[in-house]
């Protein structure tokens, strides 16, 4: 892959990278239950040990880092690469926790929502004003599966809300640049769904397409692809790490697809950008257990409390 | 929408066509609960009450109807439409189960409620081989906070048992056989993704040498935007025909997975199709959203199917 450097090896399936100002990138490692420092020499120091699965990560306005964390898989291999199969055997359930970056102290915020406990957290983003969106993919079973859910958690961090209850499991997650808009990513499907802001924590009801859908299928990717985290662009487009088909999927706020860009690896899992001019994309490539960075042609969007 | 001719109306959830051969289509209601014969004239008669939720329905090599029953819905009134969802009370699922139909005196019988340690959930779709073993689907059914992984079934000829054979799957829902045999097809809905399943031999599916993580079979075709897959029927030449929610159209597959058209139907929910009349050329479709059931002149002949058509 040309314009790929490989920054970190050997990560026990990692995800949820934060490219932090000081240019080492803190990310999750899910299998190996641990938050994690890549400094830009390669050099990993763990931040925290997080028992159970913690999945995706973003920096809160207080300067500690806000993890889903989904409770645990179960791992297997599959051609040479860890794959996650159902909940773990000592699963009992998933939250939302927050790190201290300096002692490593981990805390949790929420476990349920509600009467409901949170089944699989996996990716958040920050508004503007401190509230939290966050998906639970729920979780797998032998025979069964949770539908999957988005969550908001208001600014104050008090008091937690489901906003969008069913999907198909939800996965990545980000707002448009005016924050008039929530996207949700969705795994099977590989369909990337768009929510209109009408409030903190509140959509916009929208005409029945079919059967009761509270959004808007923005884009559908056809073929045998799924789809996983996401990032946003400073123009609004909505990147989003491909499995199957190995790559960076990007999306236009309209729902045009405008590029695929392989990475190598059929379990690439997230993005986020950082560097000169936010033109650097970090992605985790899950399968070879790798945090690599690609020049990107275009800037990301800065985050709340990470950028701005 | 030209050429298509509305054969009756006022069917409660119609699905599972046959096309039987004095030209009289049986199908299921599956709202109705019933099997149900529409005449030529639109006539329509009950042929047996099946309660739960009778969901397709194939001719078995002894001359009766064979039903993958999913053990009832809740229904959903959206902008005139019934949409199946979860039942409203647990009471009112009745298990999943595959049952066969005599159709003169409407007797119901239960052949499978279940395989091995655990009871099937939500049978839809069906289709035998030349053998008289059939394949089925089962979805699984979805409830308020979660839902079953899906299955395909074997079931082996003479009632010789029942054989789980992929699990997990999102949601198989039409099933069918290419003219050789060789090949099962299953189509998922919320993914709208075929899936080919290379079979060794009668009911034994050989896996791909090698897949994105333990798939027994290969994706051929996943249509992109906001569209799922229902039933289907398989033409002559191999084409896939799958009933397209949301679309609302019979989105025809070739054996290597190229879109050959998508012929709009008009209904969102457009359940299933099934061929018939000279040279099976022509396709009886279900339009479940309207409660039709429609014929259309098809271009290419529609495959014979097993103890029906040969």
């Amino acid at each position: 892959m040309p314009n790929i450097r490989v920054l970190a090896t050997d990560l026990e399936f990692p995800e949820g990278p934060v490219a932090m100002p000081d240019g080492s990138v803190i990310l999750v490692e899910i299998r190996g239950q641990r938050l994690t420092r890549v400094y830009p020499d390669g050099r990993k120091e763990t931040v925290a040990q997080m028992p159970g699965g913690p999945n995706g990560a973003a920096l809160g306005p207080d300067g500690k880092m806000y993890v889903c964390n989904n409770g645990g898989f179960t791992w297997t291999t599959v051609n040479g690469r860890n794959v996650s199969t159902a909940a773990a055997s000592d699963y009992k359930g998933g939250s939302l926790q927050r790190v201290d970056l300096q002692s490593g102290k981990v805390e949790t915020l929420f476990d349920k929502c509600g009467e409901f406990k949170l089944n699989g957290p996996n990716d958040l983003v920050f508004d503007k004003g401190g509230g939290i969106w966050f998906t639970d993919l729920g979780k797998r079973r032998a025979r069964d599966m949770d539908m999957g859910a988005v969550y908001y958690v208001k600014p104050g961090l008090k008091e937690i809300i489901e906003v969008v209850h069913p999907l198909q499991p939800a996965n990545g997650i980000g707002l448009s640049p005016d924050e008039k808009t929530v996207y949700v990513a969705e795994t099977p499907t590989a369909r990337v769904w768009s929510f209109e802001i009408s409030g903190p924590g509140q959509i916009a009801p929208v005409e029945v397409i079919y059967r009761g859908e509270k959004g808007k299928p923005l884009a559908g990717l056809g073929g045998y692809q799924m789809f996983d985290s996401l990032a946003v662009e400073a123009n609004g487009n909505i990147c989003v790490a491909t499995l199957a088909s190995g790559c960076i999927s990007v999306i236009a706020p309209d729902g045009k697809l405008v590029e695929q860009v392989p990475t190598g690896d059929v379990a690439t899992t997230n993005i986020c950008f950082g560097g000169p001019e936010l033109k650097t994309a970090y992605i985790t490539l899950s399968g070879k257990g790798q945090l690599v960075a690609m020049d990107w042609p275009r800037p990301g969007l800065p985050l709340n409390f990470l950028n701005k | 929408m030209p050429n298509m001719r509305v054969i009756t109306s006022g069917l409660e959830f119609p699905e599972g066509p046959v096309v039987m051969r004095d030209g009289s289509v049986i199908l299921v209601e599956i709202m109705g609960e019933r099997l149900t014969r529409v005449h030529p004239d639109g006539r329509k008669e009950t042929v047996a009450k099946m309660p739960g939720g009778p969901n397709g329905a194939a001719m078995g090599p002894d001359g009766k109807i064979y039903v993958c029953n999913n053990g009832g819905f809740g229904w959903t009134d959206i902008n005139g439409s019934w949409i199946p969802g979860p039942v409203k009370h647990p009471a009112d699922y009745l298990g999943g189960k595959i049952q066969r139909v005599d159709i003169q005196t409407g007797d119901v019988e239960t052949v499978y409620d279940r395989c091995g340690a655990f009871e099937l959930n939500g049978p839809n779709d069906i289709v035998f081989d030349r053998q008289g073993g059939f394949w089925f689907t089962d979805p699984g059914k979805r409830r308020a906070r979660d839902a079953d992984a899906g299955a395909i079934y074997y079931c082996k000829p003479n009632d010789g048992g029942i054989v789980e054979m992929v699990h997990p799957m999102d949601r198989p829902n039409g099933i069918g056989l290419s003219p050789d045999e060789k090949t099962m097809y299953a189509v998922e809905t919320p993914t709208c993704r075929a899936w080919a399943f290379s079979l060794s031999a009668p009911g034994v599916i050989q896996p791909p040498a090698k897949a994105y993580r333990r798939d027994k079979g290969l994706v051929i075709a996943g249509l992109g935007g906001y569209q799922m897959f229902d039933s289907l029927g398989v033409e002559a030449s191999g084409n896939i025909c799958v009933a397209t929610l949301v679309k609302g159209a019979i989105t025809v597959i070739a054996p290597d997975g190229k879109i050959v058209e998508q012929v709009d139907t008009g209904d969102h929910m457009t359940t299933n199709i099934a061929f018939g009349g000279p040279e099976l050329k022509t396709a009886y479709i279900t339009l479940s959203g309207k409660g039709q059931l429609v014929a259309m002149d098809w271009p290419r002949a529609g495959l014979p199917l097993n103890f029906l058509n040969k």
